[in-house]
């Protein structure tokens, strides 16, 4: 029984552990800055944008990775954290903490993004996706900041990201997203960005 | 008979009895630490479910939220680690298999806090507390399990999931062994306790065994000196019962033999009146014989009679107030043919302030009379003194007699049986002198009957000095005290007189 008992556990241990490192579906960013974007880029420097979910508890994590890499990078980065707000919430839906701790950090511009365009221009799919974009418009990278689901500390996303910013060849671009979905179902998530292919609204 | 109570402290203790109360003791602190195990396994599962809803209480998609994973692996799995080995505490305490179980959950519940704390270091302190928890037990073989479970989890982490564990992108694939070294070295120190701590178990159970053992024997002394009292308490009623009923009879039996005595004496007496009248001289000496020995074997009697009474606790005292002067010259007259029959001379001195005492006059007189008749027997052609005054004894007034005589004086060793009855010094003495040892006795008697007290001083050839003190109020003791076993704080005489002869009753 004994036996049994420790082969559930360590069992149900597996599958938390798995959950936490399993990542989001990736993004399919545009190589280029998308000129439709009420995010400006800056012309002198990288622009480092961050899609999130104002209520998804592992994107903490991400916040705080975004923190670490805004304060160790050589050379800040024009920065944003682009909430999303999705249609038929209630008003304030987006003032939590998380936004609070985003709109602290120094050199980082906080954004709400009513119905989630801002995020299908930039194909996200999962709250913490980070893009860098150079000054002359061209995707730099495009990952999570995390190791895994809520999981703070030292990982390929936030190493890469410094090595950019300091101006150094990074080992990787891209690396998986943790967090929750920013749009829920993946067919509501196709459909949107189908529609951001043809140029039309999304329903 | 009993056995001499052992010193503790080189007592061997019983192995077995010490064997037991050691395996008693170290299943209590199984048992309690069991205990202590679930309430802390129902503790953490409820915190981690707190923890989980606090942190991260729902998952979101888009506009919609569900319960986060994480809630319910704090509910479900964290309910599975914790109640299992919590159960086993209750159903079955103090079992081996009860506390690796409860080390295994422990180290697996730190996992999942860790988990659910999203890495944060600080939470891998949970291991190393709950090390030192398992510790409790005394038993370093729950750290085995427990070490195992950390380096396994560690080791698996560190091969999928290394950042998770280590914060570091990379990381050798032995780096488990580090963090499995650090457990150890804690784990170094816990045995260490756990061994001495059972060491101290061993020595408690020694010494608890000593101790059951040392309260056994002196249980089983109590029981034979509380039998050896009885028994004694028995047998000095029996000799006391003895003791009356050989009074009663020497008290019954010399009151018969007085009353014919009595007659014997009168009827000599008046057959000597007879023989005389009518001039048969040589009847008149047979006649005055038998009158002496009557009057002897008379006297005898009476002593006798006196000693049985005190010692059947029947001697009462009369007790009146009399003027001590005028007794003692009477007294005197009455003795002075005795003590001049040896040849003897008799000085007597009476303070002026004698005065009168409270006390039983026929003692008194008797006391005086054994004295002066003692010191008159053993003393020839000498001096013989009489000396009354007050004084004050241990803040007690009373009177003073003291009888001195220039005769033969008393060796040490005759001394020490001065005072009892029938005791005779020496039968050279006893030959010489005669008597039956009853006097002395008697004195001593009355004398403490009366509250008073009597004392020696002597020395062979140089005479002895007899004194009595007796309170100016006398007041009769118990019986008991008056027979010859000086109570304490009474003091005993010092010389022995030789065999005085009885007294006659005055």
């Amino acid at each position: 029984m004994g036996v049994l008992w420790f082969g559930a556990v360590v069992t149900g241990l597996s599958l938390v552990a798995r959950y936490d490192n399993t990542p989001g579906p990736a993004a399919d960013a545009p190589n280029v800055w998308p000129a439709p974007s009420r995010v400006t880029l800056d012309p002198e420097r990288p622009t480092l944008v961050m899609l999130a979910h104002p209520r998804c508890a592992c994107t903490r994590a991400s916040v705080t990775e975004l923190a670490e890499v805004m304060a160790r990078a050589g050379h800040r980065p024009k920065a944003y954290v682009v909430f999303i707000k999705p249609g038929g919430v209630a008003a304030q839906w987006e003032q939590t903490d998380l936004w609070k701790s985003a709109a602290a950090i120094p050199g980082v511009t906080v954004l709400r993004d009513d119905g989630g365009d801002e995020v299908r221009r930039f194909g996200a799919s999962t709250s913490g996706q980070t893009l860098v974009y150079a000054s002359d418009g061209r995707l730099l990278f495009s990952g999570g900041a995390t190791g895994a689901r809520g999981h703070a500390g030292n990982n390929h996303g936030r190493a890469a990201l410094l090595a950019i910013l300091n101006g150094e060849q990074p080992d990787r671009t891209s690396t998986p997203v943790f967090g929750c979905s920013l749009f829920g179902t993946h067919d509501e998530l196709a459909a949107a960005v189908t529609a951001v292919a043809d140029g039309s609204q999304p329903k | 008979m009993s056995r001499p109570i052992p010193v503790l402290s080189a007592m061997a203790p019983d192995p077995q009895r010490a064997d037991d109360l050691f395996r008693a003791h170290q299943q209590d602190i199984y048992r309690r630490t069991d205990r202590m195990f679930a309430y802390l396994m129902a503790g953490q599962w409820l915190a981690g479910i707190g923890f989980a809803l606090w942190v991260s209480p729902v998952a979101w998609s888009g506009p919609s939220s569900q319960t986060h994973v994480h809630v319910w692996a704090a509910i479900f799995l964290g309910g599975g680690i914790s109640l299992f080995p919590a159960l086993l505490a209750l159903v079955a305490p103090g079992v081996p298999a009860t506390r690796y179980t409860i080390a295994t959950a422990q180290m697996l519940m730190s996992a999942l806090l860790i988990h659910l704390t999203g890495g944060r270091i600080e939470t891998h302190f949970h291991v190393f507390g709950s090390l030192a928890f398992l510790a409790f037990y005394r038993d370093w073989r729950v750290l085995v399990p427990a070490t195992i479970v950390v380096a396994v989890d560690h080791m698996l982490r560190g091969l999928f999931w290394p950042q998770s564990v280590y914060g570091v992108l990379l990381s050798s694939e032995w780096r488990w062994v580090e963090h499995a070294a650090w457990v150890l070295f804690e784990d170094v120190f816990l045995v260490i306790a756990c061994v001495r701590g059972t060491r101290e178990l061993h020595e408690m159970a020694n010494r608890t065994a000593v101790l059951e053992q040392a309260h056994k024997d002196q249980v089983r002394h109590a029981m034979e000196l509380a039998e050896l009292v009885a028994r004694l308490q028995l047998s000095q009623q029996q000799v006391e019962a003895a003791t009356r009923a050989k009074s009663e009879f020497l008290a019954n039996m010399s009151h018969e033999l007085r009353t014919p005595l009595n007659a014997i004496t009168l009827y000599s007496e008046l057959l000597e009146e007879i023989a005389a009248e009518e001039g048969r001289d040589d009847e008149v000496q047979d006649l005055v014989k038998i009158q002496a020995s009557s009057k002897h074997l008379l006297g005898l009697i009476n002593g006798i009679l006196d000693l049985s009474k005190i010692e059947a606790g029947k001697m009462e005292l009369d007790s009146e107030t009399f003027e001590v002067a005028p007794m003692v010259h009477e007294l005197v007259g009455s003795i002075d043919a005795v003590i001049r029959k040896n040849g003897n001379d008799l000085d007597m001195t009476i303070a002026p302030d004698a005065g009168v005492i409270h006390a039983d006059l026929t003692k008194t007189r008797q006391i005086l009379f054994n004295l002066l008749s003692n010191s008159a027997k053993f003393t020839t052609g000498g001096r013989i003194s009489l000396k009354v005054d007050r004084t004050t004894q241990d803040g007690i007034a009373g009177v003073r007699f003291a009888v001195s005589d220039t005769g033969i004086g008393m060796t040490v060793d005759q001394q020490a049986r001065l005072f009892r009855p029938f005791a005779q010094g020496d039968m050279t003495i006893t030959r010489k002198y005669g008597g039956t040892g009853l006097g002395l006795a008697l004195v001593w008697r009355f004398c403490e009957l009366m509250g008073g007290r009597v004392s020696v001083v002597s020395a062979p050839d140089r005479g002895a000095t007899f004194t009595v003190f007796l309170p100016a109020r006398a007041r009769a003791r118990d019986a008991d005290a008056s027979r010859f076993t000086p109570a304490k704080g009474i003091r005993r005489p010092e010389r022995h007189d030789p065999v005085p002869a009885v007294a006659p009753a005055v």
